[in-house]
């Protein structure tokens, strides 16, 4: 997948169609866990260079849908999808971006714990995210299955950028709550339809997914469960992914936010990456931005 | 000139030119001779599958499939000699450069790695046994130091022995591509012993990779030569790391992070990936390996070196059922001209 081009034309067409002025569940209309999302029906999804996207990055946006999260979904819908291809189009981070859409749930209560659309370069993708079924599930228990995204990206993909180049991608998952410690081997024989025997802890989700993918947590610091439990939630990314959980304050900088990260991880510096957006958004990028490391320039080895 | 089976088998791939003469035209007649007069169809001396292979290496050991040897060069020591190496590989590695000799490897640490020079030698010098049966079981497996050589650049060579049987991980994979199984699988052994090894130590080595290890098709022995300096106690902070690690870990990166056990068990499992030729592991899955073991290549490591150790004997049983030696006919001067 994702032999085309993203063109901000084509979105334009395509939002004042389908997502302009209308409530969430206007936009996602799926009642059920469609099969082509079902991650024990998916093999695998690729991510392979193209004539039109030669040096394909494979970025994954792995979105909390539980509860009052689906607002995320809806926000990428209304702008962000198309914020974060042109933006990434426009800086050059990274080549041909990629986008993939996970709609991560509980794995311990909800009926779809984990979707996934396609690697997509195009608008094809807004299709298959207005097609993700928004649970709104999540239970009582303080935490969702983020570690399933990351179990998803190191067992459920392919990437060129991986297998040609030995270059990782980007895995983002977004939300409000604390992390579910791992994925249970009975969720993984279930929600992934994988023969396993064993537990995975998160970090041991986390390992996996790191192999291919530079992952980061983003928090919406002021949405949700975080708003009052902030330090609970914190409690279980920080030890996961110290430097790499991100506060963000308003959810509304999420694709200004994923593509600055992206940009510092590459290499460039967080005051200038934060100045280059404007107003408000600057100062957002900036905040969430802070203690972000940047990738040490070159290989060999590395002084710590 | 006859040549007798003593004379031809003595014979080594730099004295390759004694057989195959220049040009290639000619060369390939003076196979083709040897090659008639040795087939074991056609000759009776009991010798002559080995007289005929060894040809067939020979003739191998200067064609593209094998490492070129590198140019010769000069090492320049701080009391004033001038040391001439010509090594059979030359690599380049985190710490400088590492040379492939016939009896030695030489690991070249420049002026601003000296200190991991230094690090690597107490290291090495330091490494401590149970007991002499201990020592005897695991001594083997690791290196020792033969010479240190202080350089005129502020660097330091150290020299380490190499047994002519065994050769560079890395070089292996370079020129051949992909392990068959059955060899991937005694190199995963003798890394996950060493892992074993280095757990009771209560030592993270943080380097292994194809360039610090050296194997010997021959005997199945599996060595992790280089990338000491690098290797810390558990619960410390390393030094200095090489991106390779770093990727695989990115929260050593963190001020504060330490080194953990797991830590080298997913550097063996990236490894042995690579023995494979499939380092992302995506091809694994789909045929690559036979399903246990590529389901153990992409899983994580269990908590311990002596669990993941035994977890992998119980995958090697399911494959191969019991453990059994299966000879590899590949030598050392097949890969190194």
């Amino acid at each position: 997948m994702g032999n085309a081009r993203w063109d901000a034309n084509d979105w334009g067409t395509y939002a004042k169609a389908h997502v302009a002025g209308k409530s969430a569940s206007a936009v996602f209309t799926s009642r059920s866990l469609k099969a082509e999302y079902d991650p024990a029906k998916i093999e695998f999804r690729e991510s392979r260079d193209s004539e039109m996207n030669p040096i394909s990055t494979p970025i994954i946006l792995g979105s909390d849908v539980t509860g009052s999260m689906g607002m995320i979904s809806h926000k990428l819908m209304q702008d962000g999808l198309n914020t974060l291809a042109t933006g990434i189009y426009d800086r050059k981070p990274v080549t041909d971006p990629h986008i993939m859409v996970l709609a991560i749930g509980d794995a311990e209560c909800d009926r779809a714990p984990l979707q996934a659309t396609q690697f997509e370069a195009d608008i094809s993708l807004a299709d298959q995210v207005r097609d993700l079924w928004i649970e709104g599930g999540g239970g009582g228990n303080s935490g969702e299955s983020y570690s399933a995204a990351h179990l998803f990206a190191a067992l459920k993909t392919r990437t060129d950028a991986a297998e040609k180049r030995g270059r990782k991608g980007y895995l983002f998952t977004i939300g409000d709550e604390p992390n579910l410690d791992g994925v249970r081997a009975e969720q993984i024989r279930r929600v992934f339809g994988e023969p396993q025997e064993r537990d995975l802890s998160a970090r041991d989700c986390l390992a996996m997914a790191e192999r291919n993918y530079e992952v980061f947590h983003i928090v919406l610091a002021n949405e949700g469960y975080a708003r009052h439990g902030l330090d609970r939630v914190l409690s279980t990314w920080k030890p996961l992914l110290p430097e790499r959980t991100i506060l963000l304050e308003d959810v509304n900088k999420l694709a200004e936010t994923v593509i600055s990260t992206i940009q510092v991880t590459e290499g460039a510096n967080v005051a200038d990456v934060a100045a280059s957006w404007s107003g408000a958004t600057a100062v957002v990028v900036a905040n969430a931005l802070k203690g972000l490391p940047a990738r040490a320039a070159g290989t060999g080895l590395r002084r710590l | 000139m006859s040549w007798t089976a003593d004379q031809i088998l003595a014979l080594t791939p730099a004295d390759r030119g004694r057989l195959f003469p220049k040009p290639a035209e000619a060369a390939k007649r003076a196979f083709r001779r040897l090659a008639a007069a040795w087939h074991p169809d056609v000759c009776a001396d009991p010798r002559a599958a080995d007289v005929f292979t060894h040809l067939v290496r020979l003739r191998d050991a200067g064609a593209p499939g094998a490492v070129r040897s590198a140019p010769s060069r000069t090492l320049r020591t701080r009391d004033g000699r001038a040391l001439g190496l010509s090594p059979l590989s030359a690599l380049p590695v985190d710490t400088g450069e590492l040379l492939v000799g016939r009896h030695s490897l030489t690991w070249v640490f420049g002026a601003d790695t000296a200190d991991l020079a230094e690090a690597e030698a107490d290291m090495i010098s330091g490494f401590r046994f149970a007991d002499e049966r201990m020592r005897g079981q695991m001594a083997p497996f690791l290196p020792t130091l033969d010479r240190r050589i202080p350089l005129e650049d502020g660097g330091e060579a150290l020299v380490m022995k190499r047994h002519p049987d065994e050769v560079l991980l890395s070089d292996l994979i370079r020129m051949r591509g992909a392990v068959p199984a059955e060899h991937a699988a005694w190199i995963g052994s003798g890394l996950l012993n060493i892992a074993c090894w280095l757990g009771w130590a209560e030592l993270v080595h943080g380097a292994i990779a194809p360039e610090t290890v050296l194997v010997s098709p021959e005997t199945h022995t599996v060595r992790l030569m280089g990338g000491w300096g690098f290797a810390t106690r558990f619960g410390s902070r390393p030094t200095a790391l090489p991106s390779r690690t770093l990727s695989l870990s990115p929260r050593l990166s963190v001020k504060g992070e330490v080194a953990e056990p797991s830590l080298d068990l997913e550097l063996i499992r990236r490894t042995i990936r690579e023995v494979f030729a499939d380092p992302t592991g995506a091809a694994l899955l789909r045929g690559g390996a036979p399903e246990p073991i590529a389901r153990w290549l992409v899983m994580p490591p269990a908590r311990t070196a002596r669990e993941d150790y035994a977890d992998w004997l119980v995958v090697l049983g399911k494959v191969w059922g019991r453990r059994r030696f299966i000879k590899w006919d590949l030598r050392p001067n097949a890969i190194y001209a």
